[in-house]
C-alpha cells in the first residue's frame, strides 16, 4: 500500500497480577485511548498542490506545493523529496527538502537530510552530517502565527501520480489529507 | 605550507574558550543580528547563536568541499554557494575552513565572505595548531561557553596548515581584534 492511514493504539495500562486486598480501592481503569493517526505518501506517489492535514503525515514520495498542518507533525522520510512551504507543529526532515518551514514546536534536520530553505521554529535540531543551506529564526513566545486551518479544505490540489498507484490509492481512505482524493 | 594530510578519529577535549565569552556578549548587543556559519553544521553552535541574535544562516562549505573533491570538481567554485547579498551578516563563523583549502580557493572564498560582512562585523576563526592531526571538527559551543571539538568522520578533507601570519594576510583588510593560542595548539582569532 502506497498511501495508507495508520491507527496506532498505545498499549493499555498493564494490570497488576498480584492479588488485591478485599477492601482496597479499585485500580484506575486503563482509559488511555490516545490514538496516533498518520498518513503516508509512499515512494511511488508524486503530489503537487496544497495539503491541509489534521493528522500526522509522512512523505516517502515526492511533494511539490505547500503543506498546512499546524497541529500535527510532518516527516520527510529518507527517500522523500519535498519542494514546499510547510506550516506544521513539528517537522522532521531526513530526505531532500527545499522550502520554508514554520513550526510552533520542533524542527529537526537529521544527519542524512539535504535541506535548503528557511526554518522558523521554537526549537531547532540539526544533526551532524546534514547537508544544509538554511536560514534559521527562532519563534519566540507571543509571535504571531497564521490562523488555524478551516474545518474543511476549501480546494482540491492538482495531483500527479504514477498509473500503477492510482487504483490502490483511490481505494484508500486517507483522513484529512487532500492528497488522498 | 605543510603537505596536505588526512586523519580519521582523534579526540580533542572540551576546553574553556577565552574568545567565546566576549563574543557571546558582542552578539547579545545585536539582538536583530544575522550570523553566517560555514559549517560543519553543529546544533549546539546554532543554538548558542540563535538564543542571542535574530537569525543564523548555515551554508555548509565543508560538505560542499567534500563533494567537490569526491566528484573531482573545481574547488575554486566553492564560494558560489555564498549567494547572499553583500553586507548581509554581522558575524561569520569561518572555523578552520581556510586550512582545508589551497591558496587560490582560500583567497577566493575569503574574499567572497568579506563582501558578505556588514561594516563593523566580525569573523570568528578557530583552528588547530601546527601539530594538528588534520581531522575535521565541528566546534560545538556548549551552554557553559566551553568549546567541545567534535570529530566529523564523514568529512575527510585535506589539511593545509596556515600560520597566524598567513591567516591574517588572507583576511586583510580585516584586522585581528583578539587571538588566543592554547597548549593543545588550538588557536582562536576574531577579526574586525
Amino acid at each position: 500500500m502506497m498511501l495508507r492511514s495508520n491507527k496506532t493504539e498505545h498499549p493499555a495500562v498493564e494490570e497488576t497480577l498480584a492479588p488485591q486486598p478485599p477492601m482496597r480501592e479499585p485500580a484506575a481503569s486503563p482509559v488511555d485511548t490516545a490514538h496516533k493517526e498518520q498518513t503516508v505518501i509512499g515512494e511511488q506517489i508524486a503530489v503537487e498542490g496544497t495539503i491541509r492535514a489534521r493528522e500526522d503525515l509522512e512523505i516517502q514520495g515526492t511533494m511539490k506545493g505547500s503543506i498546512e498542518m499546524q497541529q500535527n507533525k510532518l516527516t520527510v522520510g529518507p527517500r522523500g523529496t519535498v519542494e514546499a512551504d510547510v506550516n506544521a507543529q513539528d517537522v522532521t526532515v531526513s530526505g531532500s527538502m527545499t522550502g520554508n518551514i514554520e513550526c510552533s514546536g520542533r524542527a529537526e534536520i537529521t544527519g542524512e537530510a539535504n535541506f535548503t530553505g528557511q526554518i522558523k521554529a521554537k526549537r531547532v535540531c540539526i544533526e551532524d552530517g546534514a547537508f544544509v543551506k538554511a536560514t534559521i529564526e527562532m519563534l519566540r513566545d507571543g509571535e504571531t502565527k497564521k490562523p488555524p486551518m478551516p474545518s474543511k479544505p476549501a480546494e482540491k490540489p492538482n495531483q500527479q501520480q504514477s498509473p500503477r498507484d492510482s487504483k490502490r490509492e483511490n481505494q484508500t481512505p486517507a483522513g484529512q489529507t487532500n492528497a488522498a482524493k | 605550507m605543510a603537505e596536505p594530510k588526512t586523519s580519521a578519529q582523534p579526540q580533542i577535549p572540551a576546553y574553556a574558550s577565552r574568545i567565546i565569552r566576549p563574543y557571546a556578549a558582542w552578539l547579545e548587543r545585536r539582538p536583530e543580528g544575522h550570523v553566517l556559519d560555514v559549517g560543519p553544521v553543529c546544533s549546539d553552535t546554532i543554538n548558542f547563536v540563535i538564543h542571542r541574535v535574530r537569525r543564523v544562516s548555515v551554508c555548509d562549505l565543508f560538505r560542499r568541499l567534500k563533494r567537490a573533491i569526491d566528484q573531482a570538481a573545481f574547488v575554486s567554485s566553492l564560494g558560489d554557494a555564498l549567494d547572499y547579498p553583500a553586507g548581509s551578516f554581522d558575524s561569520i563563523h569561518l572555523w578552520d575552513l581556510v586550512d582545508r583549502l589551497e591558496d587560490e580557493p582560500a583567497a577566493h572564498t575569503v574574499q567572497r565572505l568579506r563582501r558578505l560582512l556588514k561594516p563593523g562585523g566580525t569573523v570568528l576563526l578557530i583552528a588547530g595548531g601546527e601539530r594538528s592531526d588534520g581531522a575535521v571538527y565541528a566546534f560545538a559551543v556548549r551552554e557553559n561557553l566551553e568549546i567541545a571539538p567534535r570529530p566529523q568522520p564523514h568529512l575527510l578533507l585535506p589539511y593545509h596548515h596556515r600560520c597566524n601570519r598567513d591567516i591574517m594576510k588572507l583576511l586583510e583588510p580585516l584586522a585581528p581584534a583578539e587571538s588566543f593560542v592554547y597548549r593543545s595548539g588550538m588557536r582562536e582569532l576574531r577579526f574586525r
